[in-house]
């Protein structure tokens, strides 16, 4: 189920960070309506700016992930409604049942628990291969996806406010789009400066 | 023409109906239905034996008597207190509270009883920022001993989570100085507020 919801959000998001857009257009019929109300209004909520929504992450690089509250995580984190702790992985090598381990333990159960591989697409059927029998044994709902659709999995479960769990590690590689760079640049208020 | 046929046929079947109808509501009393041969032979033998015509036509004084005996009291179902085991339709079952609830700490509703062998996500918080601070007394095996969990997930937990350094920039003017102040400060372990810092 919740692999064809992240694939539905895909549709929403096209950039490599993690901003969460849901569109709400509302256009008057004036046919319908008999009466001029306005210009069709278009509003935009970024759930990633929502206050109360908990923890999200905004972008990701191969480095780490910068959260919603404004801070850089570096390294492969466990991401958790309103709480981040730093996993203590190499690699996507090291994502077996021992790392997992806590997730197992934690009372009250996960309702989902994504696992946010990198960006190794040949990896995730032996992951599955791996996994398979611990899902079964642990009684978790696991999500196995790649870094980006994890990013993106997770921020949206946790804006509907489930009790979701996130460990994920950042992916090797990365496409960045010219908007990614115009971002990083502002940030930094660098962007109207020429590159030294 | 099997069409035709029957088109015919049930026309035949509705000639004059309406009086054919009338003819039978209008009699005081409705005849009888012939019975079946075997039934009506059955009936004659049955009143041709004395006994069996008695038992049909006079009153059984023993069976009157404990008709008369049998007395039914009714009461009503005692209201179930373990919702668990009820009807979904019982009452017990529909939510007993209505109001909105409240943004809880850690952004999910937490247990008020752990199981043994089950770690809180605030335990295991406290259990790394123990870790952290002291590694030689805060060890695997004192962490199964405070909270009961096995050996080999005590240790899988300490060696591969931990809880995150925070490091802040220096500010550059009295602005960024006054942002800083609402960020926490750096502490074993991050619990991050709710909602983005203010700008």
């Amino acid at each position: 189920m919740f692999a064809t919801v992240s694939r539905s959000f895909l549709g929403l998001l096209v950039r490599a960070s993690g901003h969460q857009t849901s569109r709400s257009i509302s256009f008057s019929n004036a046919q319908r309506s008999g009466a001029y109300d306005s210009d069709g209004k278009t509003t935009i909520t970024i759930l990633n700016n929502e206050p109360g929504l908990g923890l999200m992450v905004d972008s990701y690089s191969k480095v780490g992930f910068r959260l919603n509250n404004g801070s850089f995580v570096v390294g492969p984190i466990a991401l958790f409604p309103k709480t981040v702790l730093s996993w203590n992985v190499q690699s996507d090598e090291d994502i077996n049942e021992q790392s997992l381990d806590l997730f197992t333990v934690l009372e009250p159960r996960p309702d989902v628990l994504i696992i946010g591989f990198g960006n190794r697409p040949e990896f995730k059927i032996q992951l599955d291969r791996l996994l398979h029998t611990f899902r079964v044994k642990k009684k978790l709902n696991l999500e196995i996806l790649p870094t980006d659709r994890a990013v993106s999995t997770f921020n949206f479960l946790n804006a509907e406010g489930r009790y979701v769990v996130a460990a994920m590690i950042p992916p090797k590689a990365i496409n960045t789009t010219d908007d990614d760079y115009a971002m990083s640049r502002d940030r930094k208020k660098k962007l109207y400066l020429y590159d030294d | 023409m099997g069409m035709v046929t029957s088109r015919i046929h049930r026309a035949a079947g509705r000639f004059n109906v309406e009086n054919r109808a009338e003819r039978v509501l209008a009699k005081s009393k409705p005849e009888a239905a012939p019975k079946h041969p075997t039934t009506e032979k059955y009936l004659q033998e049955l009143w041709k034996d004395n006994e069996s015509k008695e038992s049909l036509t006079k009153k059984n004084q023993q069976l009157d008597g404990f008709l008369k005996d049998v007395y039914v009291t009714s009461h009503d179902p005692p209201s179930i207190k373990n919702p668990k085991f009820g009807k979904p339709s019982e009452r017990d079952r529909m939510p007993q509270f209505r109001g909105t609830v409240e943004d809880t700490e850690l952004g999910y509703a937490e247990s008020e009883v752990v199981a043994e062998g089950k770690l809180t996500l605030r335990q295991t918080m406290q259990l790394l920022a123990d870790f952290k601070t002291d590694s030689q007394k805060n060890d695997a095996a004192a962490v199964v001993a405070k909270y009961k969990i096995q050996a080999s997930t005590a240790d899988n937990i300490l060696t591969y989570f931990g809880s995150l350094n925070v490091m802040i920039n220096e500010p550059k003017d009295r602005q960024e100085k006054l942002l800083q102040k609402q960020v926490p400060k750096p502490s074993t372990v991050v619990e991050i507020e709710e909602g983005i810092p203010k700008k």
